[in-house]
């Protein structure tokens, strides 16, 4: 059910089933193509998913939140991925989490980048995430669904919020996704979001972790379906998931997933725990692990399906394409950070 | 050291001390050249360990174990292999026979043959993989057929690691031809020095021979050997397998990540003019693994310590700790350059030497105990629910 959690205690198993359960029900609007009128159905689920209280999941209960750790949220995100969860809810359960944990909320309370961020965490706004591409330094946004996107930069005072208004969106690579270009804030919209070193660091590692999370629970719901079809699909008179050909990629698809979340738990435990300077470090090093082995073994698994489907495979009406496709999305957002050559290398230099 | 502290850290420390004096003592009294790949070496180091009450760590007392839980268990085997000690030549005998003794023996049998363990007098074989057996075991054609009180078996066994020192084999032998496959097959334990039994040892690519062939002819065995039911040997030998599933690869991680700091010394020590860039990543993937494995690993002993049946989890170690050696062992190879291609020199051999038999031998690693192939069909399976292949 997990590959994060092979041994889920009682409520993390209540956490899964219900966030597998609320998500499977909402399978035809998360499926929907954007397109000009796509924009409400999302903005209700949106709504939806800040009263249940995900959003809010890490931040602790003082906080209106339900205090839950970084595994659980990457639990709820697995899950996310899995159904192809088109919306920023592994980066608000970030930012939650940060403001909680500064025990403060953005200042100046009045800049519209601060109302915009409490809206947002609240279910009212959905707001566009946006990032400079590291080849022009243009803006890029993801979830550009409304006018409204987020800078979140990392300077000496804590995280820079900027709001910035979208420019031209639309559907993207992954054909649920609403991506596009922002135009730039101005200082007046801007917010800041202060922050401890640890609290720094945790941001930034949970954000990633909760991403990766979403790309093994979208491996996996890969993997599921191409063992399906590949139980099924009879050719020569047997089915071709008798085949060692087609049997063992998949077996290899599932150990790669496996490792990933081992790995990936691991991190998010020490992310929870990371304190000092040295724990920091090994959360760090724990993450970049699991970066890498997430993406990869989404990327592999994806790809692989699609193979197996054969020539269904490459058809727009066979859904196998869009594990492929929001596997392909999350792992260019990462690597537009870190490449995996420089994780690589971080791991070289850690040790 | 008789008596264990039961405190995990305690034990650790206790553990620790004991090996770190007694294996430096006992190497620098070795009579000849100590090295870990000689076999008269390992044989002598693991006596010592037996003599000094180091065996039957979780067998029941009664039986002069020790009672230790599992996680007490992986502490000394991670200990163990950390002070850079060998593994001895009767791990058969220790992992597999005596628990499946324990398990399925009768009284008599447990009181015959579990002090010969215990004090690693009678080092045991394991008689299961023949010429036309390999991976599809059931199909092994080995037969023991009942005369009076006793079997008289024929056949023959290969791939059998340290017959040509063992004491005793326990041997899968089809005692029904009728029955289905897997039903027909028994589980018993034979004498090897007795007439009828001939070892030829086999010599293996690194030049060393550790694997032997064993024939039977003729071989009379007592009826009171037989483990288990007539016919029933099938599931003890599955289940035989599964013992050591909680530990056994905590001394080939140990070593792993012994292998990947020796690497990770080299490389920087090659500098940047003369390192190929491409290790550092190698390197960098390498100690991915070294992290998963130990996670698996943790896994695999935390579910034997909750009594939780055995899953696929070893499928998956197995594949994935045998395949990164190897690719542990390519990077070893090249990053040690030509020296790997020298002759051994006398004397204490060289971390080339090491490594270059080492690297030999990970050819064996995705083979031997359940090839990669097996392993991958048993993942897709039992995992996955994929359908057989024919």
């Amino acid at each position: 059910m997990s590959l994060i959690a092979s041994h889920p205690s009682e409520e993390q198993t209540l956490l899964i089933e219900s966030a597998s359960r609320f998500l499977k029900a909402q399978e035809a609007a998360l499926l929907t193509e954007v397109s000009p009128s796509s924009e409400r159905p999302l903005t209700n689920l949106w709504k939806e998913i800040a009263m249940m209280g995900w959003t809010r999941l890490m931040a602790s209960e003082q906080g209106a939140g339900l205090g839950m750790s970084t595994l659980d949220a990457a639990l709820i995100c697995e899950q996310a991925g899995r159904y192809l969860l088109p919306l920023p809810l592994s980066q608000a359960m970030a930012t939650a989490a940060l403001i909680d944990e500064a025990n403060a909320p953005p200042h100046p309370d009045t800049a519209p980048a601060s109302i915009a961020i409490q809206q947002w965490l609240d279910g009212t706004l959905l707001l566009g995430l946006a990032r400079k591409h590291r080849n022009d330094n243009t803006l890029w946004v993801e979830y550009a669904y409304a006018n409204g996107a987020l800078v979140i930069q990392d300077t000496p005072d804590g995280f820079q919020c900027v709001l910035n208004t979208t420019g031209m969106t639309g559907q993207g690579l992954d054909p649920a996704i609403c991506t596009g270009t922002t135009v730039p804030g101005t200082a007046r919209e801007c917010a800041t979001l202060p922050c401890s070193n640890a609290a720094r660091h945790r941001y930034t590692l949970r954000t990633r972790l909760l991403r990766c999370a979403e790309l093994l629970g979208t491996g996996h719901a890969a993997l599921d379906a191409a063992v399906r079809y590949a139980g099924e699909r009879e050719q020569f008179g047997k089915p071709i998931g008798g085949q060692q050909a087609i049997k063992h990629r998949l077996a290899e698809n599932w150990m790669a997933l496996d490792d990933a979340g081992l790995l990936l738990g691991h991190a998010c435990e020490k992310t929870d725990s990371a304190t000092n300077t040295e724990s920091i470090h090994e959360a760090e090093q724990m993450t970049a692990m699991a970066e890498l082995a997430a993406t990869e073994a989404a990327l592999a698994t994806t790809r692989q399906a699609v193979q197996t489907f054969g020539a269904m495979g490459i058809t727009w009406e066979c859904p196998v394409h869009r594990y492929l496709k929001r596997a392909k999305h999350h792992q260019l957002v990462l690597s537009n950070e870190r490449t995996s050559h420089n994780l690589l290398e971080a791991l070289w230099q850690a040790a | 050291m008789k008596t264990f502290p039961r405190n995990p850290q305690d034990f650790r420390l206790a553990v620790r001390d004991w090996l770190e004096q007694h294996y430096s003592r006992f190497v620098a009294g070795w009579h000849g050249i100590p090295d870990p790949r000689d076999l008269d070496f390992r044989k002598a180091w693991e006596d010592n360990l037996c003599r000094e009450g180091f065996a039957g760590l979780g067998w029941p007392r009664e039986y002069g174990g020790h009672e230790l839980d599992l996680h007490l268990q992986a502490i000394f085997h991670e200990e163990h292999a950390a002070c850079g000690a060998p593994l001895g030549v009767n791990l058969i005998g220790h992992g597999i026979l005596g628990p499946t003794l324990l398990h399925f023996g009768t009284e008599q049998q447990k009181r015959r043959f579990l002090p010969g363990i215990l004090d690693n007098s009678n080092v045991w074989c394991q008689g299961y993989s023949e010429p036309g057996a390999g991976s599809d075991l059931a199909s092994l054609r080995t037969r023991a057929q009942r005369d009076g009180d006793s079997y008289i078996l024929n056949g023959h066994k290969v791939w059998t690691s340290f017959a040509d020192r063992a004491d005793w084999c326990f041997v899968l032998a089809r005692t029904n031809g009728e029955a289905a496959r897997h039903k027909g097959i028994s589980f018993l334990l034979v004498d090897m020095h007795q007439p009828g039994v001939r070892v030829e040892p086999i010599r293996q690519l690194t030049g060393e021979s550790e694997f032997c062939e064993v024939f039977f002819e003729n071989v009379r065995v007592p009826a009171d050997n037989l483990v288990g039911e007539e016919d029933g040997g099938w599931s003890i030998a599955m289940a035989a397998a599964s013992f050591e599933r909680g530990t056994y690869f905590i001394p080939r991680l140990v070593k792993f990540r012994k292998e990947l700091a020796d690497l990770k010394t080299w490389i920087s020590r090659a500098g940047d003019q003369n390192a190929d860039p491409a290790w550092r990543h190698r390197w960098a993937r390498l100690s991915i693994d070294s992290q998963i494995l130990r996670l698996k690993s943790r896994r695999a002993l935390d579910r034997a310590a909750s009594g939780a049946p055995p899953g696929p989890e070893g499928s998956s170690a197995k594949v994935h700790w045998s395949e990164a050696h190897q690719r542990l062992l390519e990077l070893a190879t090249e990053v040690l350059g030509m020296q790997i291609c020298l002759p051994q020199a006398a004397g204490r051999p060289d971390d080339a030497a090491l490594y270059a038999h080492a690297y030999l031998w990970s050819k064996a690693e995705t083979i031997l105990a359940g090839t990669s192939e097996i392993q991958r069909n048993i993942i897709a399976e039992k995992v996955l629910g994929l359908p057989r292949g024919n």
